[in-house]
């Protein structure tokens, strides 16, 4: 559905992509990850036809975005990082007017934008300006304008920024629901990595405009290794409750920590019964227990030495 | 071209929503025609001006000389011409005891100027000293205090001439001089500011029709302008480019725009003149080629605010070209004050600008100038229109986001 190919982009002196490419398969959601300045929105904007590459080719949907961009746009569908909504507007007049410009007209139109509102559950809110709307339903009608068309790729630019977290969650809920149950293909950028996590099949991490990893989450989690950590909350963790944690099977490597016994662990499902049954043979009780398994976060961490929101 | 008109009809619908543009395209050039066609407009109308007054404090003791009579140019300013028949048909000349009480007058709105001549101002004339006349007026009535200060430094101008004389000739041949130069007529017809000097038509033209056209077209300018800004802020909003990421052309788009501009200002003329017509029973000529006129004007704003839309980067100098367009302009090309009052300088520079034309254009057909007099402000504005909307179009739809 989407192939990107070796694009690089510079302003003046400043490479802001550096020979990106990605590939995301039809029906597939594909995350892009990366921090903010990462090269994720010029990587879009490319993508979308609002930037010209100075070198590369995007093609979507088997068409190239120089040379066919009329049918290459007809394919997606976009929502920006900016509310791109006029706020004297309804709701309703914004995406007449969206879909007007996707061709839309008369009944087609009508019934397209009953669709989209239901989709983003604003239907009862249709005929309010976008100025008395708040942050989050502003979000959700920015989505709905992208999915008048009924796009075969529906192209995200970190589109829960600054909202509250029922409109995030209505935002997510929306958008795996058309990737799962309309098949949508979706490339979804964020700087949050939960985001990524719960949407996506795919992704790369993007950093100072290059892709430094890619792959299925897993394959990407494993970057950093394999393990998770079970931590234990326990008064007194002793030397032989160390000891006999660290003899339990699937436990790499036990110690005391402040008040808690932390375990590395190849399988935290398999290992937290029997470590928690080691735990009590040694006559200690435990008060809390954190499981934390390897992460994007600590895979961005572990390849560039900064946090994703630095 | 159905994409064209959705994004001018798009356009056409947030400049109907927005209740501060709807009182600045309206409601603000109807209470300003009012209020200017009535305070000023007596001034235009032919010759009926309703005279103003002026407290004279002459305190010239004159000048005597050795042989022949002696001289006395504060008299002479405060009889022969504050009193010839020319100054007498726009204004009546009191005479005071002194300057305070003088200015008194002004500061309690009973004279529009208090002129001073001091004691030894002959004197010191013939003996080649420098010496001054006082003047204060009224700043409230900056056109009648104008006219004032025209008389005064017309008289002056003169009087200084025999300065020059007396020092080079001595006092006796300056004296000569002077007795000429001081009577002769200062306040001519073309001191006047009537509006028969601006129309060269067989029809006198009202202040109401005057500030009608004028404030028609600074605001229509200030709209032009404003529609530019908004075209910067679609750029910087987002909504540009989401208009580029759907399947509509940049040409579609800058079309869209540029035509949404446009109508507005079409809108705003159209409601400006009917408005003028209907309300304050202003005549502004012939139909079409009024109508004519409008569009020729319309085009040249848009096309100078698309050009300005197309190179400005931020909003805010877009704003600064609002107040610099719709201001001085309007100042510059006799928007505010009938352009004959103006130095010829500024009369040669105001031709530069569309306003001018545009002004030009609308006062001749108002007072009955023929289809004639519409070719070159008609051409001017066409031309003007094109080529500065074909440059900003071009640019408009070739930038990058």
């Amino acid at each position: 559905m989407l192939q990107v190919k070796n694009i690089v982009k510079r302003f003046g002196d400043k490479e802001a992509v550096r020979g990106v490419s990605l590939e995301v398969g039809r029906g597939e959601s594909f995350g892009l990850l990366g921090p903010n300045g990462a090269g994720k929105s010029t990587t879009i904007s490319i993508i979308c036809g609002l930037l010209r590459p100075d070198q590369g080719e995007v093609i979507v949907g088997g068409h190239s975005v120089a040379e066919e961009p009329v049918k290459a746009k007809r394919v997606m569908g976009v929502v920006p990082q900016d509310i791109a909504l006029y706020p004297t507007l309804s709701a309703r007049e914004n995406l007449a007017f969206w879909g007007s410009l996707y061709d839309l007209s008369g009944r087609e139109l009508q019934s397209r934008m009953d669709e989209a509102l239901e989709i983003v559950s604003l239907t009862d809110r249709q005929k309010d300006r976008i100025n008395t709307y708040s942050g989050g339903m502003k979000r959700r009608i920015n989505v709905a304008a992208a999915l008048l068309h009924r796009p075969q790729l529906l192209i995200m630019d970190e589109p829960t920024v600054g909202i509250d977290p029922q409109s995030r969650n209505n935002i997510l809920e929306t958008v795996r629901r058309l990737n799962q149950e309309k098949s949508m293909t979706v490339l979804y950028t964020s700087h949050y990595m939960e985001e990524v996590e719960y949407l996506c099949q795919r992704l790369a991490i993007i950093d100072h405009g290059q892709v430094i990893a890619r792959g299925s989450l897993d394959e990407v989690r494993h970057l950093v290794g394999t393990d998770a950590t079970i931590r234990l909350k326990i008064a007194n963790p002793d030397e032989a409750l160390v000891a006999a944690s660290a003899d339990v099977p699937g436990v790499r490597q036990a110690r005391a920590d402040e008040g808690a016994l932390v375990a590395l662990v190849s399988d935290a499902a398999a290992v937290l019964s029997p470590l928690m049954a080691t735990v009590a043979g040694q006559g200690k009780k435990v008060t809390g227990i954190e499981v934390q398994e390897p992460n994007l976060e600590a895979v961005f961490l572990h390849l560039t030495g900064r946090a994703l929101r630095d | 071209m159905r994409k064209v008109y959705v994004i001018a009809a798009n356009s056409l619908t947030r400049s109907a929503r927005d209740r501060r543009s709807l009182i600045m395209l309206l409601v603000m050039p109807l209470v300003l025609i009012a209020i200017l066609g009535i305070t000023l407009g007596n001034m235009m109308s032919g010759g009926k001006i309703s005279t103003f007054r002026v407290v004279v404090v002459n305190q010239d003791q004159g000048a005597a000389l050795p042989a022949g009579p002696g001289l006395n140019l504060g008299k002479t300013l405060a009889e022969d011409v504050f009193g010839s028949a020319e100054a007498r048909r726009v204004m009546v000349a009191a005479p005071a005891a002194d300057f305070e009480s003088a200015q008194a007058e002004v500061t309690a709105g009973r004279a529009v100027a208090a002129v001073y001549v001091p004691p030894t101002y002959s004197a010191d004339i013939l003996a080649g000293r420098t010496t001054r006349i006082q003047v204060v007026t009224d700043p409230g009535q900056p056109t009648l205090a104008h006219i004032v200060m025209q008389v005064v430094g017309g008289f002056a101008d003169q009087v200084s001439f025999g300065n020059l004389a007396a020092r080079a000739l001595g006092p006796d041949q300056a004296r000569q001089l002077l007795t000429a130069r001081a009577k002769s007529p200062l306040l001519d017809e073309k001191s006047l500011p009537r509006l028969q000097e601006v129309s060269s038509g067989a029809r006198p033209v009202s202040g109401l029709q005057y500030y009608a056209a004028a404030m028609a077209i600074m605001f229509m300018v200030m709209t032009a302008f404003t529609r530019a800004r908004d075209i910067l802020q679609e750029r910087q909003g987002g909504t540009l480019s989401r208009m580029l990421a759907t399947p509509t052309s940049s040409r579609q788009i800058a079309a869209g725009q540029i035509l949404g501009s446009m109508v507005v200002l079409l809108a705003q003329f159209l409601v400006l003149m009917l408005g003028t017509h209907f309300f304050y029973g202003v005549y502004w000529g012939p139909w079409i080629p009024v109508l004519a006129l409008g569009l020729a004007f319309t085009l040249a704003s848009t096309g100078i605010a698309t050009l300005t839309a197309a190179y400005a980067r931020d909003p805010h100098v877009v704003d600064l070209a609002v107040g610099l367009a719709g201001n001085i302009f309007a100042v510059l090309s006799g928007g505010m004050f009938p352009l004959y009052l103006f130095p010829p300088g500024l009369q040669a520079v105001a031709r530069l600008i569309p306003n001018y034309w545009g002004l030009k254009g609308f006062l001749d057909q108002m007072g009955g100038v023929g289809p004639g007099g519409l070719t070159l402000p008609l051409l001017v504005l066409a031309v003007t229109g094109l080529a500065t909307g074909l440059l900003g179009a071009r640019r408009l739809a070739t930038r990058e986001v």
